[in-house]
Order: C-alpha cells, then sequence, then structure tokens
C-alpha cells in the first residue's frame, strides 16, 4: 500500500487490511458493451452488469493470484488507473462493492 | 467482444422505442466511472413464469361475444407447477392443456359446468391467444 494515501487510516485500518482473491475467475464468462460489462457466472446462473470500476477491481485481483489484495491495494489502484481525488469515503465504497462480490461469489476474503 | 455485438444495428424505427428515461440511466451509469458500479440482473426465465397468469372468468356470457365454443376454453393448470394462487387467479404452468369435445357445444353454460366437473377453469380465448402469442403458453391449436 503507498503509504500517506489515506490520511486517516487509523480509521479505516478494520477493513482496508482485509484481502481478497478472486473465486473462478477462469469460468466468467465477460462481456464489453461499449465501455460496460456483462459477467455471466456460470456456478451461479447469474449474470452481472458491471462498469468499468467493478471489472477493474476484479481483474486487478486476479492478475494478482496467487496472492491476496488488501482493500487498501485495491483502492490505491483504482485511485490511480481512474485518475481520482483522494477521497476518504472511496475506501468505504470500494470496501462495500468487495463485500458485494464476496455475496456473489466472485470474490473470496482472505483472513 | 465480437463486431456483431459492438455494431449491432437498431432496426429503423426502433430507435425510438427506447424511452428517454432509460437513456438517461445509461448515460448516468456511465458517467458514473468514480465508483463502482454492480447489479445483478433479473432472470427471464423467472420473468416469464411469473406472466403465465390467468383469471378463470366469472361470467361466462360476458366473455362469449359469438356464441362459439371458441370464444372460452377450458384450461386445465399444468400441475407440475401451476394451481391456484389463492386470489381468485390461476397459474397456468408450462404446459397447461385445453379441453373440448363439448357434450353439448353450443351451449356456453352447460360448456362451463362440464369444464368444471372435469376439474378444469375456463377463460377467454382471447386471454390465452394473448399468453401463448408472446410465447408464454403453448398455442392452444396445438394442445
Amino acid at each position: 500500500m503507498v503509504e500517506g494515501f489515506y490520511p486517516t487510516q487509523a480509521h479505516y485500518s478494520s477493513f482496508v487490511e482485509e484481502c481478497w482473491k478472486t473465486l473462478n475467475y477462469g469460468s466468467l464468462i465477460i462481456e464489453e458493451w461499449d465501455g460496460e460489462f456483462t459477467v455471466f457466472q456460470p456456478d451461479a446462473g447469474k449474470t452481472h452488469y458491471l462498469n468499468e470500476m467493478s471489472v477493474q477491481i476484479l481483474i486487478y485481483i486476479e492478475n494478482n493470484a496467487p496472492a491476496a489484495l488488501s482493500t487498501a491495494d485495491i483502492c490505491d489502484y483504482l485511485v490511480k488507473k481512474f485518475q481520482l481525488q483522494t477521497d476518504t469515503a472511496f475506501p468505504k465504497q470500494i470496501n462495500k462493492t468487495l463485500r458485494r462480490f464476496d455475496e456473489l461469489g466472485l470474490v473470496k476474503q482472505i483472513s | 467482444m465480437s463486431e456483431n455485438h459492438r455494431n449491432k444495428e437498431i432496426e429503423p424505427g426502433k430507435d425510438s422505442l427506447l424511452d428517454k428515461p432509460a437513456q438517461a440511466r445509461r448515460r448516468l451509469l456511465k458517467k458514473s466511472a468514480a465508483i463502482p458500479v454492480i447489479m445483478t440482473l433479473h432472470s427471464g426465465a423467472a420473468l416469464a413464469r411469473t406472466s403465465n397468469i390467468g383469471t378463470p372468468i366469472p361470467d361466462i356470457n360476458a366473455a362469449a361475444t359469438g356464441g362459439s365454443s371458441g370464444d372460452i376454453l377450458c384450461v386445465h393448470p399444468d400441475s407440475s407447477n401451476g394451481g391456484p394462487l389463492g386470489d381468485g387467479r390461476y397459474d397456468l404452468g408450462t404446459a397447461p392443456m385445453v379441453s373440448g369435445n363439448y357434450q353439448d357445444p353450443d351451449n356456453l353454460e352447460n360448456q362451463a359446468l362440464e369444464c368444471n366437473t372435469r376439474g378444469g377453469i375456463i377463460i377467454s380465448a382471447t386471454a390465452y391467444t394473448s399468453l401463448s402469442g408472446r410465447g408464454v403458453l403453448p398455442d392452444s391449436s396445438t394442445l
């Protein structure tokens, strides 16, 4: 994680250090539709709509496999990738997304 | 992604059918790149099942527009996945059967009684056709 990125990191230490890995990423069928993505998940028989940032989260985690990535690592990557302004609410949003991915079986949390 | 998907043509006239709120929603989603978005799409099959619902005719005469036996149908809901919903409506299921050959083909009231005796429900042929025409139910002519 990039030091100093989160000025109030201590407040988020409960979740920014949680680590994640993809789950059956290879089975996903991902189609791009002009910057938007549909992801078919054969295991669950579900189709998801993801925007660019959500897909980048999955791809980034997968590209770093077998190592797990922390929420903070993912936030750092996204801030650089999308040239975002640093925002203390951003890690919360990313964590929420990761938890949603976890519920759907797209990623799993590594304790 | 294939070029077929990327360059999928919209038939002339259909573009105008896309409602403006939907277009605005798409623009909003595309502009919301600063936050991750994930939405799980509903299964089309599940939606199709819920729309396979018919209401029995309470008044035979009201459904009889021409007096012929073709105006009403005696439908037996698919027992494996259909049946009464408890509110007067019936889920016809995926493979309902339609029975005919009434003993009194010219009398709607007698047809209704016979249908009830057989354990079926009476729905208008128009209502059934509206469902089967959308591919929800088998065509009554093939049953």
